[in-house]
């Protein structure tokens, strides 16, 4: 039946939405200079896809064929994936719809990487497949690549996307020996195929092993956990704020989604698992190392961006601890696992929206000093940094703080709670940092002739302040339905 | 042969591929390193794939990493030309400007 | 009673339209016109005080019908509820209640504060802070009305607590100087330790009776619930549970209502605009204390000590403030210590078991205290005194100030108590009262606190009337001492005038009051006469405050009107003799010099305070600050602080910035995980699976596992992949006995393990009890041929008759000895061998106690030891 084919083609709607508007995209820009509703067009695209996602989950009774099934999840953890995706992504759209705009950059190939690159996210975050996870990945890293680079002419921009290409090239070309080493000892490359192998018992035990190491490895570089991390700051700081912006959310939100969907699902049984002999006590270390290196290194940092970096670095912390409750709690702490990362999304989108908000053309806000004053110069752009700094600081009532709170509280239940208090602890170290941000807005002023940073006048960016300040106290006072939605995605994931 | 020996084979390509790309300083090099990686796990592939003649996963699967591959390289490629033209060399040592 | 469904919403608005005042002031009353603002706030207590007289009016219809014990109230919602440790829930309810007491105390309230007000709007015309000015008063006038209307103590204690927030802002309200400042601390810092009284005594109340309601607790209290004995630590057995909750209740009021020993922050309060210290420090916050006597006197009354110690505190308040107040030299300190006084009165006359006489001196004294506080505001204003007015700078003002001397001399001749004055009526029934006390009871205690109370009141009374004069002498008669000196500034301003109407208005319906509304409660047989009449004010409050029935005897009551009339025709002549027409402190060089000063100097309390409180607390909190400063700050803080900076500085130098570093850390990464999974982990467990011991490894991917059980080198089994083993035991496995040893009447156990020697038990540490039935000798016990051998020394053995000197435990039976049970118990080693999938080797341990049961039987020594174990 035709009807039947449809409905279960909804099922890839998005992507295949994404697909139609980045090829529509490439040829507009071809053929045309207009370039001023790129950003709008692909903003309201990204969140045209993450709305059918989110649709698709309510309705919750979907059946894609096979042919797509077998190398894409079409389940509630992908949308759920593919929401935060879409809109990080169009979040960052928008972003640079200001930001491009401001300081000259506009040219429609941005738009055409940032969504083929959220296409890539996408796969990757319902990839059930050792084959579909490379690809998802090496299309993820390569727009992700070319958007660093995207400022070619800038040599910390291009430092930054060589730096970034050799070491994601260098831990993909593990992942793929990882996986192929994977494919020996099971015989089977879909993800089902080899918990069922591992679980048995049947896999060759020292393939399997060096398989796992090497897959989590490359995993562990794609989420930025300490030590596969050197490559955050770097690139980070040397790409144009709104792609540190989607880096930092659409992809590590994919990089943590297959991380959850290969270790708690094609590792998932208990000895693979195990909290001694298994990947949790690995996961539990890198949570550990992360958190305290991350924060302790962000404290150093002059530069608010770099700052924010190392503090992604953090954060990806926070949600391996999420992820080494895993073992004990399942579901529950996949679920704030899954809220964590959307609850990031949001609060670091408002974070660098806002510090792109307090610069204009060649007088960009990057350092802290660029910051001092600000707030009391002008307080409503000031205010979503604010809001923001404190998300990521876990302050209630914002979305960081269920965040935090559903990720230690995770921990706690799952009986190790001495890595909630090391959690908290570092949490604590990063108040100092985020405060830090307070301070200079308000309580500074700048020092005599240094160059004084003038807030950009943009409804983009403005519009992306406002979207992400909304969501961030929205799932700060009702986390219910977000967590609801990731509670279903989990435990639909873990059965 | 048996598998053990494709084993050995793609296992000293990896390695050669990973210590040449952490000892090298010419990008080009590097990339030419991780290319021998990727390529040591189609080997692989191709091996194991006789040990489980049931499916063609594998053989499906280097197919796919020669493709990654070109892509990679092309962007690898236009990003060291890029590089290039703003620093005037392709040493990696000296890309240190973004540091601490 | 109080389960009345009629809701008055009245008692709601009462206190809404202050506090809506208090909002809109305070928030928008920058941007507001000043006369908007003046507007806002006399009008929302205007209002308010219209809503009071409806409402009043209403209890007073309810009153002429019969229903003697009438009230109004609302229940405005219930605000949270608590558990008690009884497990009875007590809701606690915002719920206001209009009785005969609050009722007019409401009345005095919004009556009095809304004439401050208007007058208000005159006297803080010039000021910067003008909105924010009226914004507390109307937070203060929404504080009080709680306070008053409240129906039970957690909502009393909301406007008390606001009372005294308020009272602390209107104190510091020129907070730019430091002086100021610090008088509002201290009037926080007073009024704080008396609210810890508050709180303990109210906890007291609803532990005892169990609802935190006025009615609930005077109704208990009228039943005799509070005379039992309790335990109190650390005072062991008190006589009276209301003692002792009385007397917390009155520390909370002796700081809010300045008496010894928390009476120091009212003369200070004197910092505040003059009309603060008219409606707050004067006409109505500081009578909340005598206000919450009158309203738990049911209560107090059941409790003679507590009693006694307010009149005497009361008294002596008196007396000391009198003393005080006579030498002092500016306006607002005198009247200060003149209200210190006044209160003392109140105390007093609660302390005798006259309530209503009590809050109708409070009653009278709003009238008069306010009126004496806006004249010399209204005398200030004259001269641009700021802060306060020395009365020998002023002299003859009644030709400049005509309305304020009239006033202002009406008053006095109030406060002093001249016959057909409010002052008179109210003074005389307080002395009555304790005329009474003296005549009433049979106690000698009570009698003499009756004649200390008389006899002091009486030489307070004098004074009263001396100083007061004496303060209207020097500042209306004689000639003007600053004329002409304005400019060098120290005088005040040459030519003084008469206040605006906004001013003099409230002054005469004060005036007039304090004339008139001591009729009220004119006593019901007039002294010396003993013409009968109807005395509304006692017929009024005695639905709602208990107290001793006034005496009917002619002796008592002339007595005490006698010394009422003499004390105050004493104070005046003394005072017209001495200060009418003078300029000079004559007074000051009759007293001999020292006393004089040291009088002056407010007999130095505060002076005492500080070395014997303040000082110490001080130093203790300079030690401890130093603690905090080097090791809390220091060691705890920058330390850390530091260490995570430079540790952070560390981290992002390794950031190098090179690519091949980066690469080699991710390889280092790598390895590190790999290392984890090199080598395998090896533990062991063991688990009871019903009857038999089983023991098992940890899993890990690709894990073989070989066992030896009893840990002799040779393995039973060959390499596997099972991970779970059940061994058997034979005595000949058997590394250790243990003796375990348990008491069952404390739970406590021990154990000890065995050798050849002699080990000796230590079963005191098991059972305090066996330190006084153990022999000389402690026991001991060995192990001999496998068996346990016990050296008894004289305890006895558990089911024997006989004391046996050695028992030995051959067939392994545990036995008891008096209070203990012994049993003796088996340990084995098992050994596991772990290969994992890269060949690696681990090994693990484990010694294990044998369950009971399970050694075979042959070998009964443990056996049978399980017998006894599990009896």
């Amino acid at each position: 039946m035709i009807t039947d084919r449809i409905t279960s083609f909804l099922g890839v709607a998005p992507l295949l939405l994404l697909v139609a508007v980045g090829l529509s995209i490439m040829l507009i820009d071809a053929f045309s200079k207009d370039r001023s509703g790129l950003a709008l067009t692909t903003a309201m695209s990204l969140f045209a896809a993450a709305a059918i996602s989110g649709a698709i989950a309510v309705r919750g009774d979907l059946v894609a064929p096979a042919q797509i099934t077998r190398y894409l999840a079409v389940d509630q953890l992908g949308l759920f994936f593919d929401v935060v995706i879409c809109a990080g992504a169009g979040l960052s759209a928008l972003l640079a719809g200001g930001y491009l705009k401001e300081h000259g950059l506009e040219r429609g190939e941005f738009y055409v990487l940032l969504i083929f690159t959220a296409f890539g996210a996408m796969v990757l975050a319902r990839a059930v497949d050792l084959l579909s996870i490379f690809l998802g990945l090496e299309t993820m890293s390569l727009g992700a690549y070319a958007l660093v680079a995207y400022r070619r002419t800038s040599a910390r921009a291009v430092e930054g996307a060589v730096k970034y290409f050799l070491l994601g090239s260098f831990a993909a070309a593990i992942l793929l020996f990882g996986s192929a080493l994977l494919y020996g000892a099971t015989g089977h490359t879909d993800l089902a195929g080899i918990r069922d192998a591992v679980g048995s018992g049947a896999a060759d035990p020292v393939l399997t092993i060096l398989a796992l190491v090497m897959i989590l490895v490359s995993l562990a570089f794609k989420v930025g956990a300490v030590p596969f991390h050197m490559w955050v700051p770097d690139s980070y700081e040397g790409a144009v704020t709104p792609v540190t912006t989607f880096m930092s959310v659409a992809v590590k939100a994919a990089a943590f989604a297959v991380l959850v969907r290969v270790l708690a699902g094609a590792f998932g049984d208990e000895v693979s698992m195990d909290l001694f002999t298994g990947w949790t006590p690995v996961i539990v270390i890198l949570a550990v190392v992360t958190m305290a290196w991350g924060n302790l290194a962000a404290l150093a940092q002059s530069s608010v961006k770099r700052m924010l970096a190392y503090s992604s670095v953090a954060h990806a912390g926070y949600v391996l601890v999420g992820l080494a409750a895993t073992y004990e709690l399942g579901p529950t702490a996949v679920s704030a696992v899954l809220y964590y990362v959307a609850a990031y999304t949001v609060s670091n989108v408002l974070a660098f929206g806002s510090l792109v908000l307090m610069g204009s053309k060649g007088k960009e806000a990057v350092s802290y000093e660029d910051l001092a004053g600000a707030g009391r110069r002008h307080p409503a752009a000031a205010a979503p940094f604010v809001v923001g700094v404190l998300s990521l600081l876990g302050m209630p009532p914002t979305a960081g703080f269920f965040g935090k709170y559903y990720v230690f509280s995770a921990a706690v239940q799952a009986g190790m709670t001495w890595l909630a208090v090391l959690g908290v602890l570092a949490s604590a170290v990063g108040a100092y940092y985020y405060l830090k941000v307070i301070v200079y807005l308000f309580m500074r002023e700048p020092a005599e002739d240094a160059p004084i940073a003038v807030p950009m006048r943009s409804y983009y960016v403005a519009a992306a302040l406002l979207l992400s300040g909304y969501y961030v106290l929205r799932m700060g006072v009702t986390p219910g339905r977000y967590l609801d939605f990731a509670i279903s995605a989990a435990t639909t994931f873990l059965g | 042969m048996g598998i053990g020996a494709y084993l050995a084979l793609a296992s000293v390509l990896f390695g050669i591929g990973a210590v040449g790309f952490l000892t090298r300083r010419n990008m080009l090099i590097q990339l030419m390193s991780i290319e021998l990686m990727l390529n040591s796990a189609n080997v692989l592939l191709l091996a194991f794939n006789r040990a489980y003649p049931g499916n063609h996963d594998g053989q499906v699967f280097a197919f796919f990493v020669i493709a990654v591959a070109a892509a990679e390289a092309a962007v690898g490629l236009a990003i060291v030309i890029a590089y290039y033209r703003v620093r005037k060399t392709i040493e990696t040592d000296r890309a240190t400007l973004l540091r601490y | 009673m109080h389960e009345d469904a009629s809701q008055q919403l009245a008692l709601l608005l009462i206190i809404l339209f202050p506090l809506a005042g208090a909002v809109v002031n305070g928030l928008f009353g920058r941007r507001l016109p000043r006369s908007l603002v003046g507007f806002i706030g006399v009008g929302s207590v205007t209002v308010s005080f219209i809503l009071s007289i409806t409402a009043f009016a209403e209890l007073f219809a309810l009153r002429g019908e019969g229903v003697h014990e009438a009230v109004l109230t609302y229940q405005f919602y219930e605000w949270f509820s608590l558990k008690l440790p009884s497990g009875a829930e007590v809701a606690i309810n915002v719920r206001f209640l209009m009785d005969s007491l609050s009722g007019v105390m409401t009345l005095i309230v919004t009556g009095v504060g809304g004439l401050i007000h208007l007058y208000s709007v005159g006297y803080m015309s010039d000021d910067d802070g003008y909105p924010r000015f009226f914004s507390y008063l109307n937070l203060f006038m929404a504080s009080m009305l709680i306070l008053v209307l409240g129906s039970s103590l957690p909502v009393m204690f909301v406007g008390w607590e606001g009372v005294g927030l308020c009272s602390y802002l209107l104190i510091g309200y020129w907070y730019e100087n430091r002086d100021y400042a610090s008088a509002g601390r201290k009037a926080f810092v007073a009024n704080r330790v008396g609210d810890f009284g508050v709180l303990i005594g109210m906890f007291i109340l609803v532990g005892v009776v169990g609802s935190f309601e006025f009615a609930d607790i005077n109704a208990a209290a009228a039943q005799g619930y509070f005379r039992k004995d309790f335990m109190m630590w650390p005072f062991g057995v008190v006589p009276s549970i209301a003692t002792v909750a009385c007397l917390f209740l009155f520390l909370g009021c002796t700081g809010k209502s300045a008496q010894i020993p928390l009476y120091v922050w009212l003369p200070d309060a004197m910092a505040g605009p003059t009309p603060v210290s008219a409606l707050i420090h004067a006409a109505t916050m500081v009578t909340a204390g005598v206000y919450l006597c009158c309203r738990l006197s049911p209560l107090f009354i059941t409790s003679d000590v507590a009693m006694s110690v307010i009149a005497v505190t009361g008294t002596l308040t008196a007396l000391l403030a009198a003393t005080i107040a006579v030498t002092q030299r500016e306006m607002k300190k005198i009247l200060a210590y003149s209200t210190v006084s006044q209160l003392g009165f109140m105390f007093a006359a609660v302390g005798v078991g006259y309530f209503a006489a009590g809050f109708f001196h409070v009653f009278t004294h709003a009238f008069f205290k306010a009126c004496l506080f806006l004249g010399a505001g209204s005398v200030m204003h004259a001269v641009h005194a700021h802060g306060d007015a020395d009365i020998f700078k002023l002299g003859g003002l009644k030709k400049q100030l005509p309305t304020t001397r009239w006033t202002f001399l009406v008053s006095c001749l109030a406060i002093a108590g001249v016959p057909l004055t409010s002052g008179f009526f109210s003074k005389d029934e307080i002395l009555l009262g304790a005329t009474a006390q003296i005549f009433r009871s049979d106690d000698s205690l009570m009698v003499a606190v009756g004649w200390f109370t008389l006899i002091g009141l009486t030489l307070a009374a004098v004074m009263t009337a001396f100083y007061m004069f004496r303060l209207y002498f020097l500042t209306f008669t004689g000639e003007y001492r600053s004329a002409g000196e304005s400019s060098d500034g120290h005088g005040y301003d040459a030519h003084p005038h008469e206040s605006p109407a906004s001013m003099k208005i409230p002054l005469i319906f004060l005036g007039l009051g304090a004339i008139f509304a001591g009729y009220l409660g004119m006593p019901h047989i007039t002294p010396f006469v003993g013409t009968h009449l109807p005395s509304w004010w006692g017929h009024w409050m005695e639905a709602s405050v208990a107290g001793h029935a006034l005496p009917e005897s002619m002796n008592t009551i002339n007595i005490a009107s006698g010394l009422a009339l003499a004390a105050m025709a004493i104070g005046i002549g003394s005072a017209w003799v001495l200060y009418r027409n003078k300029s000079k402190d004559v007074l000051a060089e009759k007293v001999p010099a020292r006393l004089y000063a040291l009088v002056f100097d407010k007999w130095r309390v505060d002076e005492l305070y500080d070395t014997v409180i303040i000082g110490p607390i001080k130093q203790v909190a300079t030690l401890v600050g130093r603690i905090d400063m080097t090791f809390v700050d220091a060691l705890l803080t920058r330390l850390p602080s530091f260490n995570a900076r430079e540790v952070g500085r560390f981290l992002s130098r390794m950031q190098n910035g090179v690519v091949h570093t980066y690469g080699m850390v991710l390889v280092i990464g790598v390895v590190s995980v790999m290392a984890m999974f090199w080598t395998p982990r090896a533990h062991v467990e063991g688990a009871l699976e019903g009857e038999t011991l089983q023991l098992v490894a940890a899993p890990g991917f690709g894990y073989e596992y070989r066992w030896d059980g009893d840990s002799d080198g040779e393995f039973e089994s060959g390499w596997s992949t099972k991970r779970i083993y059940a061994p058997t035991y034979g005595p000949e496995d058997v590394r250790k006995i243990f003796l375990y040893v348990r008491s069952p009447r404390t739970g406590a156990s021990d154990h000890y393990s065995l050798t050849e020697q002699w080990t000796r038990l230590d079963l005191a540490r098991l059972d305090a009890a066996w330190r006084r039935t153990q022999g000389s000798l402690p026991i001991v016990a060995r192990l001999e041929d496998g068996k346990v051998q016990l050296r008894m020394n004289g305890a006895q053995v558990f089911g024997r008759t006989d004391t046996p000197d050695v028992i030995e435990l051959p067939t392994g039976r545990g036995t008891g000895i008096e209070n203990v049970l012994m049993v003796p118990r088996a340990t084995v080693e098992a050994t596991v061998e772990v290969r994992n999938a890269f060949g690696n080797v681990s090994t693990a341990s484990r010694e294990m106690t044998l369950p009971d049961g399970y050694l075979p039987e042959q070998h009964a020594l443990l056996l049978d030891a399980t017998k006894e174990g599990s009896r």
